[in-house]
């Protein structure tokens, strides 16, 4: 595919962008409307929160005397203007909790998606032609257990063992920017984000390199007389990569953030999906709207990367 | 080299150099763990709850980045004594009407200004004034505060609303607050002060310690600050607030030195009373400003809680002994009138008390007219006997529940528990109907009757209930008219014995909070500001 198909490819996303933005910001700020409770009962203490004219004050000061539909419209114009509002719970600007919070899960995701890719790419050909032996049981044992283990779990148990039993490595999050304290606290968070993507994606390599084998230009391949190892990496795993590539790019980057939600809050990591998290407990809207906004850039790219890179890896495709 | 050597290798260096990560030296720091954020570390607009209250109200006090003006003595409420602060002397003139309040010219800012009167006049300005969206204090400075003015840079009065010969509760308002730098905000609109975002991350403060570093949901650093107007003070360098959301980390936390303080919590209980039995913890432990129980929804048509004598049955029928021994863990203690245990004095001996009695409950029910029918629960004009209980599952709430639902069984009375999410109890509570009966948890401050005519009066701001009797609205009226400590007492006495024989709540128990701190800390001593202050006993000693 030419690169003129790529740039009309990515100006017609581009284009579609700013609607999606739209619709999206929208349909979650009306959803807010009318899901139960106010977020000024979360503002205030309790028994602040009912008398009349004190709330009336932080109603006021937070806009929220106005029309859902004024406020939307201010959220959005401020938000281009660079202005996201102020969390109502935090009562801190939300762009610098997003941007601050948005670093420490890019960091926290980095190493493992850096290192996931080769060593599961690796593992999951390498199983796929020893299919059926006692390694590959063995390994397709431990990461369908890796697979199946809940974060929550898998996290409390890498916490019981590194941090209870064997006082490896500590329980509660960072205490400083000094880089060594925050890659000691960043190890458990990792080896549990590791654990869950490095078996989803050998076990996707396995299956399709398995599939790939059986097909008929594999066994015209083998009768041409070709050696093995030429089969396996040249034709096999060549094909096997068109529908890894587009796996990885959507699975790595969603999944990996989506992955990491419970464990911040396990491990006491200061990311995105805290904040997330406790914005939705709140109804601390204007820290939802950005964090959504940021979850949806991310994914709206990560789409665009994987049909770029699937047009690419197969040249039966083209990009419309 | 092989795989399975590569592994080995590196698990046997991770073995070797990485126990040097866990634990922490012993540099001064104290390490305070906390659920959440705190937030806004503006004193007059900090909104998050309980890590607020310890980064400024509950610090402040004693003083942590703010500070008080006056603080009240150890000896608690009772002896309604000051001691000077800030604020070095005091007198009243006008027929105690106003208040001339003098103060030290040696407090400096963080940033090395002179704190003066002016600082006093700004933040009362910020209070008062209704653009600002400051919702701090502003109930206290309603009843008060009259006016206010600037005599000199050290000398600031305040004439007050009502006039209060006993001097106690006008200096108790008008001082209990943190103050905010008029020459950093001098340029700034009033509406913005709240949103100063420099301000509100590291604050410019004139108590001991200065907020050295900080990162959202993870921790905040204090640093001494060493032109502090008390000198010699404070004793620790540094104080570190670890912000550690989940209860197991929390504890794995303490358990390897990460940080000095643990609450008890029934998740590890054996385990930390092993702690306190083998000295590697010294237990604090001191009843905390909450209570709870159960609020009666008077608005609910056919709720048969509104019948007195059926309140009272469930009240004998409630073996509260039991839920705070076996549901909390003793970590809660049975309430014997609705005044808490924090203020020992003012609970009335001679309230009527409600030991666990299920034939006293059976016998109250009958003269409410319920006779035994089907399936062994009472009935009335052919309707069951029964009690809609919505509650939040999870955690304790769940065993409440079931527990409340077992004792009702044992006196006849069916109780319909259904389980509901955070935000439609919060619809309850604000006053929607749908309920007969829900758990509440209720704070009490110094000043009792304060904290229960906003639930219990007919008018009371909170009381969104339907709940209505007129002795206790002239109690409270009562109550507000007069400032002599002792006829408060005795008003506070009757406000007892007309709610336990009325129960428009049902007070079930009080939290008590317990905590492990690390044996090299202290002395600590509970102080009447409860319990976060103990902390800084540690600072002081």
């Amino acid at each position: 595919m030419g690169s003129s198909g790529i740039k009309n490819y990515i100006v017609k996303r581009v284009v579609v962008l700013p609607f999606t933005f739209l619709a999206i910001t929208f349909l979650v700020f009306m959803i807010y409307q009318l899901a139960p409770g106010d977020p000024i009962d979360f503002v205030l203490p309790p028994q602040q929160a009912m008398r009349p004219e004190i709330r009336e004050r932080a109603v006021q000061m937070y806009g929220l005397d106005k029309p859902w539909l004024e406020q939307y419209w201010i959220w959005l114009t401020n938000f281009f203007k660079g202005d996201w509002g102020y969390s109502f719970k935090m009562n801190l600007p939300v762009r610098d909790l997003v941007v601050e919070a948005l670093g420490f899960t890019v960091l926290l995701n980095l190493v493992p998606f850096i290192t996931v890719l080769p060593v599961s790419i690796w593992l999951g050909k390498k199983m796929a032609v020893k299919a059926n032996t006692f390694t590959d049981r063995t390994v397709m044992g431990v990461t369908l257990m890796g697979r199946s283990i809940p974060s929550l779990v898998l996290g409390i148990l890498l916490i019981w063992i590194f941090a209870d039993i064997l006082k490896i490595f500590p329980a509660s999050g960072m205490t400083s920017r000094d880089p060594w304290n925050i890659v000691v606290h960043m190890v458990l968070p990792m080896i549990a984000i590791l654990i869950g993507s490095f078996a989803a994606l050998q076990r996707f390599v396995r299956a399709t390199m398995l599939e790939v084998l059986r097909e008929d230009y594999i066994k015209t391949a083998r009768s041409k007389g070709l050696d093995e190892k030429t089969v396996i990496n040249k034709h096999a795993f060549r094909n096997t990569l068109v529908p890894v590539s587009t796996w990885i790019v959507g699975y790595i980057s969603t999944g990996l953030f989506a992955g990491s939600f419970i464990l911040e809050i396990v491990f006491s990591w200061p990311g995105l999906a805290r904040l997330i998290v406790n914005a939705s407990l709140t109804q601390d809207i204007y820290l939802v709207m950005a964090d959504l906004v940021m979850f949806s850039l991310i994914g709206f790219v990560v789409f665009i990367l994987r049909d770029i890179v699937y047009a690419y890896v197969d040249p039966r495709v083209s990009l419309r | 080299m092989d795989l399975k050597a590569t592994v080995a290798v590196a698990l046997c260096i991770a073995l070797l150099v990485l126990p040097g990560a866990v634990g922490t030296k012993k540099d001064n720091t104290f390490r305070y763990p906390i659920t959440e954020d705190p937030g806004s570390l503006n004193p007059l607009f900090s909104t998050s709850g309980d890590a607020s209250n310890v980064m400024i109200s509950a610090i402040g006090y004693d003083g942590g980045i703010f500070g008080p003006l006056l603080d009240v003595s150890y000896e608690g409420f009772q002896k309604r004594e000051f001691i000077p602060k800030i604020i070095t002397s005091w007198e009243f003139k006008n027929n105690d009407s106003t208040i001339i309040y003098h103060l030290r010219n040696d407090v400096l800012w963080h940033d090395g200004v002179k704190l003066t009167a002016h600082d006093i006049k700004f933040t009362y300005d910020v209070i008062t004034n209704p653009e600002s969206g400051c919702v701090q204090y502003v109930d206290d400075f309603d009843t008060w505060v009259k006016d206010y003015r600037v005599v000199d840079d050290y000398t600031f009065e305040v004439d007050l609303k009502i006039s209060d010969p006993y001097h106690f509760q006008s200096i108790y308002y008008t001082t209990g607050i943190n103050l905010l730098p008029y020459h950093y905000f001098k340029d700034m609109p009033i509406s913005r002060v709240g949103f100063d975002d420099n301000f509100n991350n590291k604050p410019i403060g004139y108590g001991p310690y200065v907020v050295k570093d900080r990162v959202v949901n993870s921790y905040v650093t204090l640093e001494r600050f060493d032109k502090y107007y008390e000198k010699g003070y404070p004793k620790i360098d540094r104080v570190i607030y670890v912000i550690i959301p989940e209860v197991y980390p929390r504890w794995v936390a303490y358990k390897n030195g990460e940080i000095d303080m643990v609450a008890r919590s029934n998740l590890y209980l054996d385990e930390f009373n092993q702690y306190i039995e083998n000295k590697k913890m010294t237990i604090y432990s001191f009843p905390s400003r909450y209570f709870n129980g159960f609020r009666i929804n008077f608005n609910e048509k056919n709720n048969p809680l509104k019948d007195p004598l059926v309140r009272q049955a469930v009240m004998y029928a409630l073996d509260r002994e039991l839920l705070c021994e076996v549901v909390n863990q003793n970590t809660t203690v049975p309430l014997k009138t609705i005044v808490t245990n924090r203020y020992p004095d003012m609970i009335n001996p001679d309230t009527k008390q409600y030991p666990y009695d299920p034939e006293k409950a059976k016998s109250l029910l009958a003269q409410a007219g319920y006779k035994e029918g089907r399936g062994g629960y009472l009935y009335k004009d052919g309707r069951r006997l029964e009690i809609h209980f919505p509650y939040v599952g999870g955690g304790s709430q769940d065993d409440v529940a079931e527990w409340f639902n077992a004792m009702m069984r044992g006196v006849g009375i069916y109780a319909n528990i259904e389980q509901i999410d955070a935000a439609r109890w919060r619809q309850l509570a604000d006053g929607a109907p749908g309920w007969d009966i829900i758990s509440i948890s209720m704070s009490q401050d110094a000043f009792i009757s304060d904290s229960l005519d906003f639930w219990f009066m007919t008018d009371g701001s909170g009381n969104r209930a339907g709940y209505s009797n007129s002795t206790l609205d002239s109690l409270f009226k009562a109550w507000r008219d007069t400032l002599d400590p002792d006829e408060q007492k005795e008003i506070v006495y009757q406000i007892q014995d007309v709610i336990a024989e009325d129960l428009p709540f049902l007070y079930v128990q009080q939290a008590m909070v317990v905590r492990g701190y690390n044996p090299g800390i202290g002395p600590l001593k509970s102080s009447p500001w409860g319990m976060e202050s103990l902390m800084m006993e540690y600072y002081w000693m």
